[in-house]
C-alpha cells in the first residue's frame, strides 16, 4: 500500500504540472512557469509550518514532484533554435535603482533547473526518516531549495545575490541542528566562509553597476557592455575578485575546507543539496556573470587561475586517499570534481565550457547520489569511521551494488554522465588556444588524466573497504539492513538521469551549447 | 633450464614483479603524499588560514575591548584627544 | 507641526493616576501624534511644497524631517510597550518614566525639523538630558546609575565641544540659520577656525549616534541602563543624532569648498566605527553589551550612506535608519521579554528558545540577521543600498570594509541565534507573552521579512524625502 501512496503522490502532480504549463507563450499573457518553480518550495515551507506534522512528508514529496514536472516542462520548452533568453518574465521593481524582478532560462540554466528539481526531489525522499523537529527540518529544506531556484532563473544581480545568500541561513540551521559530528563548528566555518565570498561579489556587482553608463544591474545587458564601459583595468581588477567570489561556493583552492567539514557534518538532505545544487552555482554564476561582462580580465586572469583549479582537482583526489571519515572522502571527491568544472571554464574554449556545465549537471546528480548512498549506510551502520565499517555488502547488497554504481559514475566510466563532462573537459584543454602556438592546457591536460585514475583508486578503495572486505564490527553487520523501498527510490532515480545523459547527451549538450558557442563568440573565446 | 636463466625466469614468474612494484607504487608512494597533502589541508589551510582568521578575529576583539576601562575620564580622555589628533591631521 | 509637539506634551502632563490609566494614555498621546503626522500626509504629500513651519521658520517640517519622526515616534511606541513589560516585573513607578520618556521623544521630533542651530542645540538637549534620567532611572540599581553617571559626564563634555564648535561657526557666519550658514560659507575661504569648529561640531554629534572614536559611552551605558531606555537609545536617540547631522553638514556645511574638510574625516570615522564595533562585540557574552557594540558599527554603516550624500545616499540611510528600527527593537522586546522570565542577560541563557517560544526565537533570528545584513531580509537591502551609493561615490574601499566586517558580525550575531535555535534549553519552561507582544514581535518580523524582498513602499517615501533636501 505504502509504495502505491508514494508513487501516486509523484506521478499526479508531475503529470500535473507537466500538462498545465503545456502553451505558455513568452509575453504578458504568459503563465508565469519560472514564477511557480521559485515560490513551490517556498509556499510547501509555509504549508509545512501551518500543517500537522504527519503531512509534512507528503507535502514536500508533492512539492517536490511538481517542481519536477515544471522542470521537464522547461526543458521541452526551450527552442534551442531560438537561443537566447527565453521564458522571460519581467516586473520594474525598484526603478531609480535599476532593479527588476527579473527571471529567464537560457540553454544552460535549462539544465541548471532540471539539476535543482532533481536533487530537490530526490532530497525530499530521502529525509523520509527525519523525526527529530521533522516540521522545522522540511521547512528549512524547502526554503534552501526555493533560493536555489530563483539563483538559477534570475537575470537581475540584486535578485540573484538575495536568492543566492537565502540558502546560506537555512544551511546554517540544518547543519547545526540536525547535522553530526563537529556539527555546530562545521556549521559556522560554512556560513562565515560562504557569506565572504559573496561580500566580494557584492561590491562587484555594485562596481559594476555603477560603472556602466546605464546603470542596470540586468544581467544581459552587462553582458553586452564589456567593450564599451568596462576598461580594461576594471576588468583586470574585478575579475580575480568575482572568479574567487564565486569559487568559494566551488570550494576552490585555498577556500576549499568548509567543504568536508560542511557535508561532513551535514545531514544527507544537505549534503546532497549543497553538493548537487549549491556548490554548482560557483562555475555557473562564473559562466554567467563574470565572463561576458569581464572578458578581457578573464584572458588576462584565467591563465593563472587555472593553476588554482588544478590544485583543487589533484590535491583533493589525494587527500581523499587519506580521509578516515566514509563521508569526508565523498565530501573531498566533490571539490576535486568542482575543481574540473572550473578547469573547463579556464579553457575558455567551445568544448571545454560546454564541458564543464555538463559537468556541473552531471556533478550535481551524481554527488546528491553519492552522499545519499553514504548517508543512508550511517543512518544503518551508526559509523562513518572507515576503520569501523567492513564487509557490508552481504547485508545490503542492493546499496553495495548501486554504490559500485555510484563509484563508476564519479570516475567517469562512458555510459554514466560524468564521461561526457570530463571528456569535453579534456578536449577543450586540449584545443584552448592561450598563448598561441604554445597551449599551456596541453600540458596541464595530462594531469587532468591523472585525476581520473586518482579518483578510481579512492572510489574502489571505499568499495572494498566498505562493503566487500572483511566485516570488521560484526555488531554493525547484524543491525544494518538493506535500503527499503523509499530509500532505493531516490537513488534509483538519479542513477536514471545520469544514465540519460551519459547514454544520450545529445538534447543536453544542444542545450549547453546555445549557451557557449554565443558566449565564446561574444568574448573572443576559443573554437 | 630454470636453473641456467633463473634471474629472467623469476621475472617472469612473478609477472614482472607487477604485483609488487604496484603495491609499492600506490601504498608506500602515493599514499606517503596523500599524508603530505592531509597534513597540509588539516594543518596549513584549514587551522592555519581559515581558523587562524577565526582567531584573529577573537583576539583583536579582545584586544580592542581592554579599551574599555569603565573609567570615565579615560573615555573623556579618548574624546579630547580624538579631536586634538583630528585637528593636527587635517590641517597639515 | 505644532499640533504634533502639543500632543506628545498631553502625555506627561496626564499627571499621576494609577499606572494602568497612565500606560495607556501615555501611549495614546504618542499614537494621536503619530495619526496627526499620517494626517498631514506622510505619503502624498512628500511633494509638499510649502512645508509647515512655525517659530518664524526656525522649525520646519518638510519631508525629510517627516520621515525622521515617523521613525522617532514608532520607536518611542515600541519603547513604550517594552516600558510596560520591564516595569511589570521590576515594580517600580511608570509614571514619572513614561512622562520623561515622552520629553525625550519631544525634543528628538523637534530636532529633526530644527533650521537653525540654538533650535537644534535646545532640542538636542532636551532629548539628551531626558536620557541621562532615563538611563538612570532604576534608583536601587547600581548598573543604572553608573550608565547615567558616566552618560551625563560624557554627553556634558560632547556638548560642551559641539556649543564650542557652534559658537565659532556663528563667529564665522554671523547667522544661526544653517541654510544662511552655507550661503556665508559659500564666499568665505576655508579658514583653520572653521576646521576647528567642523571637528568640534562632529566630535559633539558623533557622541549621539555611538560613532567611534566617540563612542566609549555605549557598551557601559547601553548595559547598565535599563532595557527599553538601551532600545530607546539605540534607535531614536541615534536617529535624532543622524537627522542633526544631515540637517547640518548636507544643508548647512555643503558648501563645495568645505566638503573635503569632513568628509574624508567621516569616512575614517565610519571604517573605524565598522571595524572596532564589529570586532569588539566578538568576545561579548552579556547581550546587552553585544547590542552595543553592534550599534556602534551599525552607525558605521549609516555613516558609510551618509557620507555618499546625494539623492541615493541620503536615501539609503534613510531607507536603512527605518529598517533598523523594526530589527533592533524587535531584538530589543524579546530581549526584554526574556530578561523578565529569566533575569539575565548571558547570551548562554537564550538556549533552547525554539521549545520554549518559538516566537521569540523566530524574531530573534529574523531580527538579527537583517542587522547582520543576510538576505532575505530588510537589513540586506539596506546595506545594498548603503554601500550602493558609497561605490557611487567612489568609496568602494569603504564598501569592501562593510561587507567583510558584516561577516565578521554575523557570527556574533548566530552567537544567539544559535542558542536559540539550535542548543537545548537548560529550563524547558515556556515563555508566555500578552497578545499585544506577540503581535507587535510578529509585525517587527514581518516588516523586516517583506521590506527585504519588497522595499519599494519605504523606498519611495525616502526618496521623496530626501529629495525634499534639495529644492
Amino acid at each position: 500500500m505504502f509504495p502505491i501512496q508514494v508513487l501516486a503522490t509523484i506521478l499526479l502532480p508531475f503529470a500535473a504540472a507537466f500538462e498545465f504549463f503545456h502553451n505558455p507563450v513568452d509575453g504578458p499573457n504568459a503563465l508565469p512557469i519560472l514564477t511557480c518553480f521559485i515560490l513551490i518550495p517556498n509556499l510547501a515551507a509555509f504549508l509545512i509550518m501551518a500543517t500537522p506534522a504527519n503531512w509534512t512528508k507528503w507535502i514536500s514529496l508533492f512539492a517536490a514532484s511538481l517542481e519536477l514536472g515544471l522542470a521537464f516542462r522547461v526543458f521541452t520548452l526551450y527552442q534551442i533554435s531560438a537561443g537566447g533568453f527565453q521564458l522571460v518574465e519581467q516586473v520594474p521593481w525598484l526603478n531609480n535603482l535599476g532593479i527588476q524582478y527579473l527571471l529567464g532560462v537560457d540553454g544552460m540554466s535549462t539544465l541548471m533547473v532540471v539539476l535543482v528539481a532533481c536533487v530537490y526531489f530526490a532530497g525530499s525522499l530521502i529525509s523520509w526518516n527525519v523525526t527529530m523537529r521533522t516540521k522545522e527540518y522540511f521547512v528549512l529544506f524547502s526554503l534552501l531549495v526555493g533560493g536555489v531556484a530563483g539563483a538559477y532563473t534570475s537575470l537581475d544581480l540584486f535578485f540573484f545575490f538575495l536568492f543566492y545568500e537565502f540558502a546560506v541561513l537555512p544551511m546554517y540551521l540544518l547543519v547545526g541542528i540536525w547535522g553530526s559530528g563537529r556539527k555546530e563548528y562545521a556549521a559556522m566555518k560554512l556560513t562565515l566562509m560562504l557569506l565572504a565570498g559573496s561580500a566580494f561579489m557584492l561590491v562587484g556587482f555594485l562596481a559594476m553597476y555603477f560603472s556602466s553608463s546605464v546603470h542596470t544591474f540586468d544581467i544581459r545587458i552587462l553582458g553586452n557592455l564589456s567593450q564599451t564601459n568596462f576598461t580594461p583595468e576594471f576588468q583586470n581588477f574585478w575579475f580575480p575578485l568575482l572568479f574567487l567570489g564565486f569559487g568559494v561556493i566551488a570550494a576552490v583552492f585555498p577556500f576549499h575546507t568548509w567543504s568536508p567539514d560542511g557535508y561532513g557534518s551535514a545531514p544527507t538532505a544537505a549534503s546532497m543539496l549543497h553538493a548537487g545544487v549549491l556548490k554548482s552555482l560557483g562555475g555557473y554564476s562564473i559562466i554567467r556573470v563574470a565572463l561576458p561582462a569581464l572578458p578581457q580580465g578573464a584572458r588576462h586572469w584565467l591563465p593563472i587561475l587555472v593553476f588554482l583549479t588544478i590544485v583543487n582537482i589533484l590535491y583533493a583526489a589525494i587527500v581523499a586517499l587519506k580521509q578516515k571519515d566514509f563521508k569526508y572522502v565523498i565530501a573531498y571527491s566533490s571539490v576535486s570534481h568542482c575543481g574540473a568544472i572550473l578547469f573547463g571554464i579556464c579553457t575558455l574554449q567551445v568544448a571545454g565550457l560546454n564541458g564543464a556545465v555538463i559537468q556541473t549537471l552531471s556533478h550535481g546528480i551524481v554527488a546528491a547520489m553519492t552522499f545519499a548512498l553514504v548517508g543512508l549506510v550511517y543512518g544503518k551502520a551508526h559509523t562513518r569511521e572507515l576503520a569501523k565499517l567492513g564487509g557490508l555488502g552481504a547485508a545490503m547488497p542492493v546499496l553495495g551494488g548501486l554504490f559500485v554504481a555510484a563509484a563508476m559514475a564519479n570516475v567517469g566510466l562512458p555510459g554514466l554522465s560524468g564521461f561526457v563532462g570530463e571528456f569535453l573537459i579534456f578536449l577543450g584543454s586540449y584545443r584552448s588556444g592561450f598563448h598561441g602556438g604554445f597551449n599551456i592546457f596541453q600540458v596541464l591536460f595530462p594531469t587532468a588524466i591523472l585525476a581520473i585514475v586518482l579518483t578510481a583508486i579512492y572510489y574502489l578503495r571505499l568499495v572494498q573497504i566498505v562493503f566487500y572486505g572483511p566485516v570488521k564490527d560484526p555488531h554493525i553487520k547484524e543491525e544494518a539492513k538493506d535500503g527499503s523501498f523509499i530509500e532505493i527510490l531516490p537513488i534509483a532515480f538519479l542513477l536514471v538521469v545520469s544514465l540519460a545523459v551519459g547514454l544520450y547527451p545529445k538534447p543536453f549538450v544542444d542545450l549547453s551549447n546555445a549557451t557557449i558557442a554565443p558566449l565564446i563568440d561574444q568574448i573572443g573565446g576559443f573554437k | 633450464m630454470a636453473e641456467k636463466f633463473r634471474p629472467i625466469y623469476l621475472l617472469l614468474k612473478n609477472k614482472y614483479y607487477f604485483d609488487e612494484m604496484y603495491g609499492w607504487l600506490v601504498q608506500k608512494v602515493l599514499f606517503g603524499i596523500a599524508s603530505i597533502f592531509q597534513w597540509f589541508d588539516d594543518e596549513v589551510v584549514d587551522d592555519g588560514m581559515v581558523d587562524g582568521t577565526g582567531w584573529l578575529n577573537r583576539k583583536m576583539g579582545g584586544l580592542l575591548s581592554l579599551t574599555q576601562t569603565g573609567y570615565v575620564q579615560n573615555y573623556a580622555l579618548v574624546i579630547f584627544g580624538a579631536v586634538a589628533v583630528i585637528f593636527l591631521i587635517v590641517s597639515f | 507641526m505644532l499640533v504634533l509637539v502639543v500632543d506628545l506634551f498631553r502625555g506627561p502632563a496626564a499627571g499621576k493616576g494609577p499606572l494602568q490609566w497612565l500606560a495607556a494614555l501615555g501611549t495614546l498621546g504618542a499614537l494621536v501624534s503619530l495619526s496627526c503626522l499620517n494626517g498631514t500626509c506622510l505619503f502624498s504629500a512628500c511633494t509638499v511644497s510649502e512645508p509647515v513651519q512655525s517659530f518664524a521658520g526656525f522649525l520646519k517640517t518638510d519631508s525629510l524631517a517627516l520621515f525622521f519622526k515617523m521613525v522617532i515616534l514608532l520607536a518611542t511606541l515600541l519603547t513604550l510597550l517594552m516600558a510596560v513589560r520591564y516595569f511589570k516585573t521590576h515594580n517600580t513607578y511608570t509614571a514619572e518614566f513614561l512622562a520623561i520618556l515622552l520629553f525625550s521623544a519631544a525634543g528628538a521630533s523637534a530636532l529633526t525639523s530644527a533650521q537653525e542651530i540654538i533650535t537644534l542645540y535646545i532640542s538636542l538637549e532636551t532629548l539628551t538630558i531626558s536620557s541621562y534620567l532615563l538611563a538612570s532611572f532604576m534608583k536601587k540599581d547600581k548598573g543604572s546609575n553608573e550608565a547615567g553617571m558616566k552618560y551625563l559626564l560624557l554627553g556634558a563634555f560632547s556638548s560642551a565641544l559641539l556649543l564650542l564648535g557652534f559658537s565659532y561657526l556663528y563667529g564665522l557666519t554671523g547667522t544661526t540659520v544653517i541654510a544662511d550658514v552655507a550661503k556665508s560659507l559659500a564666499s568665505q575661504p576655508v579658514s583653520p577656525l572653521l576646521v576647528l569648529s567642523v571637528i568640534l561640531i562632529i566630535a559633539g554629534l558623533a557622541f549621539k549616534i555611538s560613532l567611534a572614536p566617540f563612542h566609549m559611552w555605549t557598551p557601559d551605558v547601553y548595559e547598565g541602563a535599563p532595557t527599553p531606555v538601551t532600545a530607546f537609545l539605540s534607535v531614536a536617540s541615534k536617529t535624532a543624532g543622524f537627522a542633526a547631522f544631515v540637517r547640518l553638514f548636507w544643508v548647512g556645511l555643503s558648501a563645495p569648498s568645505v566638503l573635503p574638510v569632513w568628509m574624508g574625516l567621516f569616512a575614517v570615522l565610519s571604517a573605524m566605527s565598522i571595524v572596532l564595533g564589529n570586532l569588539e562585540a566578538l568576545p561579548q557574552r552579556n547581550i546587552k553589551r553585544m547590542m552595543a557594540y553592534s550599534s556602534i558599527a551599525q552607525a558605521g554603516y549609516i555613516s558609510t550612506g551618509f557620507l555618499a550624500g546625494g539623492k541615493l545616499g541620503l536615501t539609503a540611510v534613510l531607507f536603512y535608519t527605518f529598517v533598523y528600527l523594526f530589527a533592533n527593537l524587535g531584538a530589543f522586546l524579546a530581549i526584554v521579554i526574556v530578561s523578565g522570565k529569566t533575569g539575565s542577560d548571558q547570551i548562554e541563557d537564550y538556549a533552547g528558545m525554539w521549545k520554549r517560544s518559538p516566537l521569540i526565537g523566530v524574531a530573534l533570528l529574523v531580527c538579527l540577521l537583517s542587522l547582520a545584513g543576510v538576505p532575505p531580509f530588510a537589513g540586506f537591502s539596506g546595506k545594498w543600498y548603503l554601500f550602493g551609493a558609497a561605490v557611487h561615490m567612489g568609496y568602494t574601499w569603504l564598501a569592501l570594509v562593510g561587507m567583510v566586517f558584516s561577516v565578521v558580525s554575523l557570527y556574533y550575531y548566530l552567537q544567539v541565534v544559535r542558542q536559540a535555535l539550535v542548543s537545548d534549553a537548560k529550563d524547558p519552561s515556556p515563555i508566555e507573552m500578552n497578545l499585544l507582544e506577540k503581535g507587535v514581535l510578529l509585525i517587527c518580523v514581518i516588516f523586516t521579512v517583506t521590506l527585504g524582498f519588497w522595499p519599494r513602499p519605504i523606498m519611495d517615501v525616502a526618496q521623496a524625502a530626501a529629495t525634499s533636501l534639495f529644492n
